[in-house]
């Protein structure tokens, strides 16, 4: 497993994407599904950095667990900020063309599992993204 | 993430590059409100944007909304990273492109 802690804001945002990315290509995962992956776990910490910690805090962490184990690509992602509703995240319908609301979408269309774990340590949040390899 | 302005007749290219994500979106979004303010006809060049998220798509909507209210012509120029993202949010119809 591959673990690193970032400051939870915008500016990281690429990092944590890069940190990923690296995992994917060493995995030999395929360009295009390296990019679905990307694509949704960038929604992921967008959502952590805007929703749980508003728009971000620099003091504030998040942690990022990788692995693939049996051909199960595995994203843990904790935070320390406002806890989820996991029953109000919901994506919008596409047929209502407005800004705001993909973020959800495109992680359910691109992961195969999208968990709540328990959580340890100081940690608030525990997300779960799952994909078959 | 780079945006530079070439003037091709009587039309206003806007040419950006890079990734668009959260970090970037605010700038993107009032350097594009700007061009549309300025200009009848607008390009936004994406063929060399290598990522956009759900709140660059939310900026083109959102660009693509005021050109339409102002009756300006706005039309896109798409990388295949911008082009998929579209397509997932079945977005592609929506945009005029280029």
């Amino acid at each position: 497993m591959l673990s690193k802690i970032f400051k939870a804001e915008k500016s990281d945002l690429n990092y944590i994407r890069t940190f990923i990315k690296d995992f994917l290509i060493e995995k030999k995962i395929k360009e295009d599904l390296q990019y679905q992956i990307i694509l949704a776990v960038g929604e992921a910490i967008m959502n952590i950095v805007q929703h749980a910690y508003k728009g971000g805090n620099a003091s504030k962490k998040i942690k990022v667990d990788l692995s693939l184990i049996d051909e199960i690509l595995i994203l843990d992602f904790f935070d320390e900020g406002i806890k989820a509703d996991p029953s109000k995240i919901k994506p919008r319908k596409l047929e209502e063309i407005r800004p705001g609301g993909l973020g959800t979408h495109f992680i359910k269309m691109v992961m195969d599992d999208i968990l709540w774990g328990e959580t340890k340590d100081n940690w608030v949040n525990h997300l779960i993204l799952k994909k078959k390899i | 993430m780079d945006i530079r302005e070439e003037n091709a007749g009587s039309k206003l290219i806007a040419h950006i590059e890079g990734e668009i994500d959260l970090e970037k979106t605010d700038d993107l979004r009032e350097k594009i409100s700007i061009i549309i303010d300025n200009n009848s006809s607008i390009e936004l060049n994406l063929t060399k944007v290598t990522y956009i998220d759900s709140s660059g798509v939310a900026v083109l909507i959102e660009s693509n909304q005021k050109a339409q209210e102002l009756e300006k012509e706005l039309t896109l120029n798409l990388s295949e990273a911008v082009l998929s993202v579209l397509k997932m949010a079945k977005l592609e119809s929506f945009f005029k492109m280029a």
